[in-house]
């Protein structure tokens, strides 16, 4: 149980921190490949 | 007594035949604690079963565990025959719609008054209108003895009187099977044989087949058929109050002493 | 790349004030922390997956919604709009000394509502009503936990995390914008009030001053961002006040414990969110 929810946690906060980086990068690319 | 409510029980889904609660091989435990190992009890129909033991032991557990509120490391819980450890919650909410739950402290809503306490469960699971769910409320507290400060807050009012209206709530549904986690617990001695007579009264009257956990030993003589002593998260011995006296064992003798 | 790890610190800093440490040296102190940091987050997504079930499936407790969301917004108004006109005032007093020595002080007006609309509105009330909202929901339902209403709901066939969860955590999102408004408003109002004080100045001047360089596209994303804010206040003091143990310890460990990470991972998340607003509206 404990186990679990380490691991889910550092899966989450791994997630949320890796998307929250590259985010702008991710829109500038989505922005520049319509252009 | 009043008729079943339509559509609180519209889905009798289990043998109506089978043993309204069956526990086998239990377990659970919290931790490094083993609080329940390999239990196993049967309520017949229309009796009541009291489990008892020492204070802090899995007895509330157990409870808890027959509505699914916790789930057993091992072991099997059946209702009405129907297998309530691995059930999806959709098909448990039918079955804890069928079974009424008193709580230790009582565990009424403390935002709402007496009154909104008794109809959320009529309110939720049925479509009476606003003057009939009012009615059944006045029924269900009078049957209790609460058809007085019915627009009081929890905090307002006495352990007794929550108890009371505990029961009450617990009744709206008109559940066949009612769980009770130290329904004696707190009050003194007066207010507690009360409830123990209410008790009584209410399972006479509705044929509720009921399980009490309780560490008063004169309360549950009073209310139950069958008594089973817990130790150690083990049954020690189950029967009657006779068969109970008739123990030698020193745990048993003990607890019984003063009765 | 320096956020990331600040923002782990400040989490870890968080997590400390929140959680109960045993003493038993910093080192073992320290990784003892980080296992609870990252215990406590994968607790709050299974939290999240059990919310998100309830929320999106029937019967949905409308009712207990409104009823949520007249509660929090009315008893959150005074103190926002109180919160706002402060802010409006220090904002426009302060500003205007800078402005002065800059020599730009017919700027005043337009640098006081692009401020308000733009950061101090969203950022006071989401920490104003972080105070208010998450102390009232973590300690309600920390209460409920600890004598076993919660139990006693599910028990009556009642998902709990639907009637009382779903319902005021919707209700914060929801709320939270139009406070922001509310908030808005009188810091604006005030801050006219203020600039009036220390110059004479008309309130239309001031108006039309005020709003010739501010257009929707500062509003709006600065206004809906607090919708995120509203998310992690409920998010959090529902989680916390539904995992509450002990009694009135427990409750009030509930209670702080949601005010210190919510105030926390809103200061967080707005770094975040302007800068994405920054990149979807240049």
């Amino acid at each position: 149980m404990h186990v679990t929810y380490i691991v889910v946690g550092v899966v989450v906060v791994l997630a949320v921190i890796a998307g929250i980086s590259m985010l702008p990068d991710l829109i500038r690319y989505m922005k520049m490949r319509s252009m | 007594m009043s008729a079943p409510i339509a559509g609180a029980n519209a889905e009798a889904n289990g043998d109506k035949n089978a043993t309204p609660v069956k526990v086998k091989s239990l377990s659970k435990s919290f931790g490094q604690q083993k609080v329940l190992k390999g239990i196993d009890l049967e309520v017949a129909a229309g009796q009541t079963l009291s489990v008892l033991g020492r204070s802090g032991t899995g007895k509330s557990v157990l409870l808890k565990l027959i509505i699914g509120l916790e789930k057993p490391d091992s072991g099997s819980i059946f209702v009405h025959g129907e297998e309530v450890t691995k059930m999806p919650t959709k098909e448990l909410n039918e079955v804890r719609k069928k079974v009424g739950f008193l709580f230790q402290q009582a565990a009424l809503y403390d935002s709402m008054t007496v009154e909104e306490n008794v109809a959320f469960p009529l309110r939720r699971h049925t479509h009476l209108s606003d003057s009939e769910r009012k009615k059944r409320v006045r029924e269900l507290l009078a049957s209790v003895g609460m058809d007085h400060d019915t627009q009081k807050l929890p905090s307002e009012i006495s352990g007794g009187m929550q108890k009371r209206v505990g029961l009450a709530r617990a009744l709206a549904l008109d559940p066949e099977i009612l769980l009770f986690d130290e329904p004696t617990a707190g009050l003194d001695p007066i207010t507690a044989s009360e409830i123990d007579d209410l008790i009584v009264k209410l399972q006479k009257e509705r044929h509720i087949t009921s399980v009490v956990v309780t560490h008063d030993i004169h309360g549950a003589r009073t209310v139950s058929d069958r008594l089973a002593l817990m130790r150690d998260g083990e049954i020690l011995i189950q029967g009657t109050f006779d068969d109970l006296q008739k123990s030698r064992d020193p745990f048993v003798v003990q607890f019984l002493k003063g009765c | 790349m320096i956020a990331q790890p600040a923002f782990f610190l400040f989490g870890l800093a968080a997590a400390s004030s929140a959680t109960p440490v045993d003493r038993g040296g910093i080192v073992s102190g320290i990784g003892d922390l980080t296992i609870k940091f990252f215990e406590w987050f994968g607790n709050l997504s299974f939290f999240c997956g059990r919310l998100i079930r309830a929320a999106f499936t029937p019967p949905y407790e409308i009712r207990e919604f409104f009823h949520q969301f007249d509660e929090l917004g009315s008893k959150s108004l005074p103190l926002v709009a109180l919160a706002g006109a402060a802010t409006g005032v220090v904002l426009t007093l302060s500003t205007r000394d800078s402005l002065i020595r800059f020599g730009a002080k017919s700027f005043l007006p337009a640098v006081v509502v692009f401020s308000i609309i733009k950061e101090s509105g969203p950022i006071i009330t989401g920490l104003v009503v972080s105070g208010r909202a998450a102390a009232g929901i973590g300690s309600e339902l920390a209460a409920m936990k600890v004598s076993e209403q919660i139990d006693a709901m599910e028990a009556s066939a009642v998902n709990p995390y639907r009637y009382l969860a779903a319902t005021r955590i919707l209700a914060c999102m929801l709320m939270l914008p139009m406070l922001t408004l509310v908030s808005d408003f009188c810091g604006i109002m005030m801050g006219w009030v203020a600039n009036n004080a220390a110059e004479p100045i008309s309130l239309r001047l001031f108006i039309q001053d005020g709003f010739k360089s501010v257009d929707f596209s500062d509003l709006l994303p600065s206004t809906l961002k607090t919708i995120i804010f509203g998310l992690l206040i409920g998010l959090i003091a529902c989680f916390q006040g539904m995992n509450a143990t002990g009694g009135t310890e427990g409750v009030e460990r509930a209670a702080t414990s949601s005010v210190v990470l919510a105030s926390l991972f809103i200061i967080l998340a707005d770094v975040a969110l302007v800068h994405l607003i920054l990149v979807f509206f240049p």
